[in-house]
């Protein structure tokens, strides 16, 4: 658990990044860049097990039929708290993961992913369900579906990973002056752009070294 | 489920019992099923998109003579009903007799949608006494499913 990973490595869940280094995320179409200021595991437990049945107040998930998304509760953060998850369903249910805006996550033109039990046999440290939650009201939302012809009691998934604190960088931009040593607004703006922008030369010359996350699809 | 998967054939497979009640194949979830007087009792239904392996077969009956067990699945063509998959079983009376998985064939249970010659791939059974299709004998069946 000593090393550091890359986002989606096959192995066992790792760190994507060590306290004080920087990680550039995308977010709301943007790359915002971040320092790690805190890290801590999220160990396999109770209170990280949603059950969506119960989660919908139903008695059940009813025979090839749906919960429908749904925020996850314990899946919530604040501003400057990032989750680092794989999961699993617990029943023989498939879990549908959406980010926030109701966009699907694991999806394509013409498909979207599910996570069954399975999964785990041919994925066995469930690496393709790696999932990141960043920031308040930023949520992740969970849907069921149950594959089987019979109902189901209960839709159990199971969360574990990482949790991050995060510190957005302010690059500084001192140095960017006129040829009078005014500061250049005109440059230190368009500096600001391509950093949004995810522009690797800019981001390596004003963050430096970072992790590209990304914590919401496109 | 960690033995199944353990062994080569079952690699990618997960155990489950039986998940439809007897009575002709009325759903009624998990559990035991037991046999109407209809016959062609639903014991294990495929989901979409899957097969199984049975690994094993319980029966128990209290009724007075030997019952004659004929597992399968439905034919697709109505006539006949039934596509019988394993030889006929005894069940005694008061006795919990079985089978595992060693003692039967490895047949796997799948869905062939053709209309004519398919099958729906799903476990039925027939219980019969005396010739005669009998109720009130327990099933329970337990499989390996490919997903």
């Amino acid at each position: 658990m000593s090393e550091v990973a890359n986002i989606y490595d096959n192995g066992p869940i790792s760190l994507i990044a060590r306290i004080k280094d920087t990680i550039s995320v995308l977010t709301a179409k943007k790359w915002a860049h971040y320092q790690v200021n805190y890290a801590e595991p999220w160990p396999r437990s109770s209170p990280l097990m949603v059950d969506l049945v119960a989660a919908a107040g139903v008695t059940t998930i009813v025979a090839n039929g749906t919960i429908a998304k749904r925020l996850v509760p314990i899946l919530q953060v604040t501003d400057g708290e990032m989750l680092h998850l794989r999961f699993l369903p617990l029943d023989d249910v498939e879990g549908v993961v959406w980010e926030q805006s109701g966009t699907g996550k694991f999806n394509s033109r013409n498909t979207h992913a599910r996570v069954n039990m399975a999964t785990g046999l041919h994925d066995p440290y469930l690496a393709t369900t790696t999932v990141f939650v960043m920031g308040y009201q930023r949520d992740m939302n969970l849907e069921a579906r149950n594959p089987n012809p019979v109902a189901l009691n209960q839709a159990r998934f199971q969360f574990w990973g990482f949790r991050y604190g995060l510190d957005e960088i302010s690059p500084d931009l001192s140095s960017v002056v006129t040829q009078g040593g005014q500061p250049d607004k005109k440059k230190q703006e368009d500096i600001i752009r391509q950093l949004a922008a995810g522009d690797k030369a800019t981001v390596a010359q004003y963050i430096g070294p970072t992790t590209w996350l990304p914590a919401e699809g496109r | 489920m960690s033995y199944l998967i353990t062994q080569g054939r079952y690699a990618g497979m997960m155990a489950k019992s039986n998940n439809r009640s007897g009575a002709a194949g009325v759903a009624d979830g998990p559990g035991i099923v037991t046999t109407s007087a209809v016959g062609a009792d639903l014991v294990h239904q495929i989901p979409v998109g899957r097969s199984f392996y049975i690994t094993k077969i319980m029966w128990y009956h209290a009724l007075a003579g030997n019952v004659l067990l004929t597992f399968g699945t439905l034919s697709n063509a109505l006539v006949p009903a039934m596509v019988q998959m394993f030889p006929v079983q005894v069940a005694l009376p008061n006795v919990v007799g079985g089978r595992v998985e060693e003692e039967l064939e490895g047949v796997e249970f799948m869905l062939n949608s053709n209309l004519l010659v398919g099958w729906n791939g799903n476990l039925i059974v027939t219980a019969t006494l005396a010739g005669v299709i009998s109720a009130a004998v327990q099933i329970g069946c337990e499989v390996a499913e490919k997903l």
